[in-house]
């Protein structure tokens, strides 16, 4: 996903298929220095109970439900870190572990076909008492399996079209899922009779099966609001007048933090929401897991940075984690009574070259174009002076601090002139009078596209310059309507734009495989996309983790996309606030209820 | 008078209608609110589709406005993107901002009107110099300085020097503490904890927007008084032996109050529609946070309706600068 800063981590969820929302208090078994931000829980300390804080957020949480793509959002996400449950949640490591407070198991028992038992915690209740069940689970996969449609109001017949001339479906979906990955290729999702085992079936094997449920929303409440007796009773992926009625709940009526609708299945429950300022979390007294240790967390709105970084000098919030600005950064490393903990994110920006335009046929002028952008030049210039310990992405699928990544880029990418230029006089380009190289009457000149941002602008300029040493005529192309308009169709030689990191290695599948849905440059390599496939379903973790390793270097290899930074992330709180980490997918709140006040 | 009202009430429909067709115009052109839906890599094709539907993107643009307009002369502004209804966003937004400038505009009258007056009256002496010299000053600083300065002197420094670091008697953020009236503090609830709490808050932005706003009416009220003042109907009242206070505040500041009056009403007309900068530096969520919101987000039915908000509120405050015009000035007939 492309990527204004803030819908990055958002869309992370979305691929994550659910687990973001997922943790549980044995988390604090990772209570520790967190390589990259400095943050620590000082776990030997005895842990200070009570006490309120205050964390600021860009932007509000909307809605309970964060698996509609309407509502989906990393604000949400900050908010039901705290609030619902889920069999795992992500770490610091981006590894996904074990929620044991909700979980008493969960096991692939089978693998032909892929068979997966939940044993859920007896004593796992939501706020209001009712039991977290199969229900839950049952409710989420009927959800998101994406198979449960309705007519299309403004479908005419065969051939209608819609005012842009994009041809019309027949039916449209009743849940308005955010992602069914995972969800789309299971058989079955079947209850014991006491509702506390889930036995979840494949149709097809999928790897990522960690990723999915999450983020629950209690059915017992959509029971309530719809007037459905038993939503164990109702077929998750056949339209039915109860399965319309569970869809429209399910798609509006979470939305807004009504204390009564949105229970919590963790440590701190809704007090109060007030609508685009804030919402205060009190503990959860039905939680049945070690509680929390402050008894109030706020999350307050507070849209502008530097007013975030205003109101923590002043004690007005302990804690926050606004979008990076070098010159907020400045103020916030120079304050007193802050801890700042600039971190790489997991929005990568990169550059794609589109296999529509021959000129990037020849391997030779890819790999020489690779070699002539100055990676940590422009790190220094763009990401350093927020986070002076950036380096260049070296992984497209992995993310520096995941098991699996390694270097596996810097042979292509390491800013040589020389190299370039050896690499194109190689390949039969001669470099002319004007400065460029030319072949065969064509000079070797091609556009950057971006959506007009100044990082981007400016990430462009860079390379037009450094490119130009080595006989490059690149120009730039900025369009505020490149990402919406010209991206997804391929329309550039040269894109400059986002994708997230991602926990679940699957999720970039659509981006490499020939014909994947995000695979806007038209990049082919069937070998790739096999051994992708292989991946997905290959249930042996080693295996798969090694299967990962060679599709990664694969397309690094074919040097079509040239992966160039992380964004930053500048985390920062008061001194007086112990046990902050940074977690890209989950945000700073992902472990708060280790969080203590001196 | 009667027909003055219908006449530019009938005039206003067509201005109306005409603002909303250059608004909507212009909100389609901002951008595809689902951007980002449509690129990120896993979303499901039908979802987009869903999505289309629900926002009415899959009709063509003339439909569109029609059916936008149909449901906003009834009241209905629709839903923002993220499925709130965009009245109730506006109108909470439009409380905040009225909470904020109302009490400014009113300070910033009274003490611009005052010092332009008394710097007319005394013209060119040392407080007419020292008030024309702090005026341009700070007319001509950006908010964002003076709110960033009162923000560091006025609240970080100060709460700090009064031993106030960690519970800060001056706020730089929100309207009230989220925190501070909830379940478990109802003794914060009351009026007088709420108006405290309020009045914390309130302080620096108030005063930021007293600070850039006084400056601009001293400087119109100082040239009017003095226009008023060199008028021969001023000289023949002073020539009849009126006192000079009779003088100045009957004769000279009666005629110069039109001016002052006129200008008053068309700010306060234009800041109906936020004091965005404000706004955003001291995070009031009121009407200029919904059209950054709205435009950062790509939300048209919340952009429209800000829109339609204050051009409505233009409209209404242009008649009330002619009605105080009229009151004001007797040889004025609106009919």
């Amino acid at each position: 996903m492309n990527v204004s800063k803030r819908s990055k981590v958002a869309a992370v969820v979305v691929g994550l298929a659910l687990v973001a929302g997922a943790c549980s208090s044995d988390k604090k078994a990772v209570d520790s220095t967190t390589p990259g931000t400095g943050a620590t829980t000082d776990s030997s300390a005895p842990a200070v109970t009570g006490g309120e804080v205050i964390f600021a957020q860009e932007e509000g949480g909307v809605a309970y439900n964060n698996l509609t793509s309407t509502n989906n959002s990393f604000a949400n996400t900050e908010v039901l870190n705290l609030l619902q449950p889920g069999p795992f949640y992500i770490d610091d490591k981006l590894d996904l572990v074990l929620s044991k407070d909700l979980m008493d198991s969960v096991e692939l028992t089978s693998t032909s076909p892929q068979t997966i038992v939940y044993k859920i915690n007896p004593k796992a209740v939501w706020s209001d008492g009712v039991a977290i069940d199969c229900k839950d689970f049952y409710l989420q996969y009927m959800s998101l399996n994406g198979k449960v449609t309705m007519p299309n109001p403004d479908f005419t017949g065969p051939g209608a079209t819609d005012a842009d001339g994009n041809e019309l479906s027949e039916t449209l979906p009743v849940f308005d899922a955010a992602t069914t990955t995972g969800f789309d290729q299971m058989k079955s999702v079947t209850c014991s009779d006491d509702n506390k085992t889930v036995t979840v079936v494949y149709d097809t094997p999928f790897a990522d099966w960690k990723g999915s449920f999450g983020g629950f929303v209690p059915a017992h409440i959509i029971e309530a609001q719809t007037g459905v007796a038993d939503i164990l009773a109702v077929d998750a992926t056949v339209f039915s007048p109860e399965i319309e009625m569970i869809g429209e709940f399910w798609n509006t009526g979470f939305d807004g933090w009504d204390p009564e609708i949105a229970l919590s299945g963790s440590w701190y429950k809704i007090d109060s929401y007030t609508v685009d300022e804030s919402i205060v979390l009190v503990k959860n007294d039905k939680y049945w897991g070690a509680p929390a240790n402050l008894d109030t967390i706020t999350l307050q709105v507070i849209t502008d940075a530097s007013a975030q970084a205003a109101a923590l000098q002043n004690g007005e919030i302990q804690a926050m984690q606004p979008q990076a600005d070098p010159g907020i950064a400045a103020t916030l490393k120079a304050a007193t009574g802050i801890n700042f903990a600039p971190a790489s994110g997991l929005v990568f920006e990169h550059y794609d070259m589109s296999a529509k335009n021959p000129i990037f046929a020849d391997k030779a002028v890819r790999s020489a174009f690779a070699a002539c952008i100055d990676r940590q030049d422009i790190i220094d210039k763009l990401v350093a002076p927020v986070n002076p310990d950036a380096k260049p992405l070296n992984s497209v699928i992995f993310m520096p601090q995941q098991v699996g990544y390694d270097d596996r880029f810097s042979k292509y990418a390491t800013f040589d002139v020389a190299a370039s230029k050896k690499l194109l006089e190689g390949a039969g380009w001669a470099l002319g009078d004007d400065g460029f190289y030319a072949k065969d009457g064509q000079q070797l000149t091609f556009k950057i596209s971006h959506k007009g941002i100044q990082r981007r602008s400016d990430t462009v300029q860079n390379s037009i310059a450094s490119c130009k040493e080595a006989g490059f005529n690149i120009v730039e192309d900025s369009d505020t309507k490149f990402n919406s308009d010209r991206l997804g169709i391929g329309d550039y030689d040269v894109a400059l734009f986002a994708w997230v990191g991602n926990p679940l290695l699957s999720s970039a599948t659509s981006v490499y495989a020939v014909d994947g849905g995000a695979n806007y440059q038209a990049y082919v390599n069937q070998t790739i996309t096999d051994t992708y496939n292989a991946a997905n379903g290959e249930l042996d973790e080693a295996k798969r983790l090694e299967l990962m390793k060679s599709v990664d270097a694969g397309i690094l290899d074919d040097v079509w996309t040239i992966p160039l930074f992380q964004l930053p992330e500048m985390p920062a709180w008061s001194e007086n606030l112990t046990g902050p980490a940074f977690n890209g997918p989950s945000g700073l709140t992902w472990n708060a209820n280790v969080w203590t006040l001196k | 008078m009667l027909f003055f009202v219908i006449r530019r009430v009938l005039v206003s429909i067509p201005l109306l209608l005409l603002a909303s067709i250059v608004a909507f115009i212009l909100v389609v052109n901002t951008g595809d609110p689902i951007e980002d839906l449509r690129t990120k890599p896993n979303v499901p094709k039908a979802t987009i589709a869903l999505r289309e539907h629900q926002l009415g993107l899959d009709k063509p643009v003339v439909e569109r406005y029609v059916t936008w307009l149909g449901k906003a002369v009834h009241g209905d502004f629709g839903k923002t993107i993220k499925n709130k209804p965009v009245w109730a966003e506006v109108s909470r937004s439009m409380g905040v901002t009225l909470r904020l400038v109302l009490f400014a505009s009113i300070v910033s009258i009274l003490v611009g009107v005052l010092i332009g007056v008394i710097s007319a009256v005394k013209q060119y002496s040392w407080f007419d110099h020292g008030a024309t010299t702090g005026a341009f000053l700070l007319y001509s600083l950006p908010v964002l300085a003076v709110g960033s300065f009162l923000k560091y002197v006025l609240a970080i420094r100060f709460n700090r020097w009064i031993g106030r670091g960690d519970n800060p008697l001056i706020k730089t953020i929100g309207e009230s503490t989220p925190n501070f009236c909830t379940k478990s503090k109802p003794y914060n609830c009351g009026f007088i904890p709420s108006v405290t709490d309020f009045l914390s808050h309130a302080f620096l932005p108030m005063l930021t927007l007293v600070l850039i706003s006084f400056a601009g009416y001293a400087r119109f009220s100082r040239a009017a008084m003095l226009e008023t003042l060199n008028a021969d109907y001023v000289r023949t009242a002073r020539a009849k032996g009126l006192s000079e206070r009779r003088v100045i505040v009957k004769h000279a500041f009666r005629n110069a109050l039109t001016t002052i009056a006129t200008i008053v009403s068309l700010d306060f007309g234009a800041l109906i529609g936020g004091a965005i900068l404000t706004e955003t530096i001291f995070e009031w969520h009121g009407m200029g946070r919904v059209l950054v919101e709205s435009i950062n987000k790509i939300d048209p039915n919340l952009l429209l309706c800000w829109f339609f908000v204050t051009a409505v509120a233009v409209i209404v405050f242009n008649l009330v600068a002619d009605f105080a015009y009229a009151f004001l000035d007797p040889r004025i007939r609106l009919d």
